[in-house]
């Protein structure tokens, strides 16, 4: 052995200094493992991350300016492109504020609908964020498991929708169209999948020493961090607090439903992963109730200020011409007032905070994205953990740049 | 219901203007931008607010004589309340106290307010635009600033 291998030798067993110097590395904005253009730059002391910053905005398309410039109806496309993996919920999102503005009471089978694709957009969210996040960290057959029923879902909602993607289901007063004949079936082999792939996936890696010791007391967001953070949805829950507006500020009946809130105890990245594949559980449930629930009945409010007359009464009668020609040429025009309408998204809480000056525009739409907060307090949770550690935590919060950047 | 604007009456009434309801029956109070800090710690440490859950930003060009208005969003976790605080800030020098030493949310929150409206946060440790890059001139959520003006493309910046 030459005699520099001895001395390093010696060094490393005496845990001497070598003179080792810090390394600053880029993570993103363009990496696999990085969920879309985000980036990270972190200083490393050998694998540990000492200081970290990051950076958005990659993705910035300038929502909200849009917005003002559009009318009301032409916003509901922009929102698909908010979260993208659950799109129908910022559509549901954003009608929901109009609809709270404008005092537009839906038909019931139109609240059944939306809370039911609501619960699909969910369980597709959960199944990418909780697939790709433990893909990341090194467990792949997993991801098969969630992407292959994520795509029966996907199916599903294009039967329903018409897009794989980009819905744009909702419209201001309701929805673009019903569900087919024959869906509730389809619905339930669906559900059959996707409980079965769940179940598969939580024996695989619930109790999976390498998947345990990769995510468990990795990435502790405390309590208290989480809410001085504004940290809302499956990454606040599993810090211990049971917050869920579908429970505390229940909107469209949910308090008629009956479901449970999954909480977790650490605040770690195990808890994010199972809190979220519980969720996808108790979502199903709730579709459940939905399909057993299923009324009857229009799917569109018959408020004349949002709702487009029968083709028969524009060609029939000059009311309905007129009606047709206000809402087409002029939009919909809310009273002047504002309001901050939230949902439970898949990521947390979803707010549109809407001021309306009574014209055909939007004056001022802010949105709420949840993963923006969450995204905000990565560069702190970060500090002193691993950098493979890194990778597994931003997984966990699921951020989702489309919503983060707007 | 006015169970905020009537504590801060006891203790901070110089700090109130006036108190009203939204459509959903949430409490607006209107404060003296200058009272923020005493108001938020009100409201942290008396009230239960402890959540701040979003910041935005509005400007009522020609619409009000003092354009520039920023809007507090703040949930109280315990009690599942919620509250908007409003302020209106200068119109040569809109500026305000952070609020990022009693809420750590607000950090990327008054950024962001920072780099799409051009708000002043005093006392913001890295107040830097957030989703503009850093060559971008002006505030493009200002209703004055043209929807189709383009600049040009930014280069890769450090970040530590």
């Amino acid at each position: 052995m030459t005699a520099l291998a001895n001395n390093l030798k010696e060094d490393v067993i005496e845990g001497r200094d070598m003179g080792a110097k810090e390394m600053v590395l880029n993570l993103g904005p363009s990496h696999p493992a990085f969920h879309g253009a985000l980036r990270t730059q972190v200083k490393l002391d050998g694998e540990t991350i000492v200081d970290a910053a990051s950076e958005i905005g990659y993705l910035h398309r300038c929502f909200e300016k849009h917005s003002e410039n559009s009318t009301y109806q032409q916003v509901i496309p922009y929102t698909d492109r908010l979260n993208y993996v659950s799109a129908l919920m910022n559509n549901v999102g954003y009608c929901k504020a109009v609809e709270d503005l404008m005092d537009i009471h839906l038909p019931e089978r139109a609240i059944v609908i939306r809370v039911l694709i609501c619960e699909l957009s969910r369980i597709i969210d959960h199944l990418v964020c909780v697939g790709t996040n433990i893909v990341d960290i090194g467990a792949l057959t997993n991801f098969w498991y969630t992407f292959n029923v994520r795509e029966k879902v996907y199916t599903l909602l294009e039967k329903i929708t018409g897009a794989r993607l980009t819905y744009s289901y909702t419209r201001i007063g309701g929805l673009s169209r019903d569900l087919y004949s024959g869906f509730l079936n389809d619905l339930k082999v669906v559900l059959g999948e996707v409980r079965e792939a769940v179940g598969e996936v939580t024996k695989l890696v619930a109790n999976n020493r390498i998947f345990v010791d990769r995510t468990r007391d990795v990435g502790i967001v405390s309590k208290e961090d989480a809410i001085a953070w504004g940290f809302t949805g499956p990454c606040l829950r599993a810090s211990g607090v049971e917050h869920d507006i579908r429970k505390l500020e229940p909107y469209y009946q949910y308090e008629t439903y009956d479901f449970d809130i999954p909480v977790g105890e650490n605040g770690d990245t195990y808890d994010r992963i199972m809190v979220r594949l519980e969720e996808i559980n108790q979502s199903m449930r709730i579709i459940e109730q939905c399909m057993a629930r299923m009324p009857k009945g229009a799917i569109m409010t018959t408020d004349r200020r949002v709702r487009l007359p029968e083709k028969q009464e524009v060609y029939n009668s000059i009311e309905g011409l007129m009606n047709h020609f206000k809402i087409v040429m002029h939009g919909i025009c809310p009273p002047e007032g504002e309001v901050y309408s939230r949902t439970e998204a898949a990521n947390g809480e979803l707010g549109f905070y809407l001021i309306s000056d009574g014209s055909m525009n939007p004056y001022r739409i802010k949105v709420r994205p949840p993963c923006f907060y969450m995204f905000a307090a990565y560069e702190e949770v970060i500090k002193g953990e691993m950098l493979a550690d890194a990778i597994a935590i931003l997984g966990s919060f699921n951020v989702v740049v489309g919503e983060s950047d707007r | 219901m006015t169970p905020v604007s009537d504590h801060l009456n006891k203790t901070l009434s110089k700090a109130l203007i006036k108190s009203q309801a939204d459509k959903s029956q949430q409490e607006i109070v209107i404060i003296h931008p200058e009272a923020l800090l005493d108001v938020a710690k009100v409201l942290k440490e008396e009230l239960g607010f402890d959540m701040l859950m979003d910041i935005a930003a509005v400007d009522w060009k020609d619409r009000r004589k003092e354009r520039y208005e920023i809007v507090y969003l703040f949930y109280a976790t315990q009690s599942n309340k919620r509250v908007t605080i409003k302020a209106t800030l200068n119109n040569q020098n809109p500026s305000i106290a952070s609020l990022i030493n009693i809420y750590p949310a607000a950090n990327w929150a008054e950024r962001e307010a920072y780099d799409m409206m051009g708000y002043h946060f005093e006392g913001h440790p890295k107040l830097e635009r957030l989703l503009m890059w850093d060559e971008f001139e002006g505030h493009p959520l200002r209703k004055d600033y043209p929807i189709d003006k383009r600049q040009p493309v930014p280069v890769l910046r450090e970040l530590l």
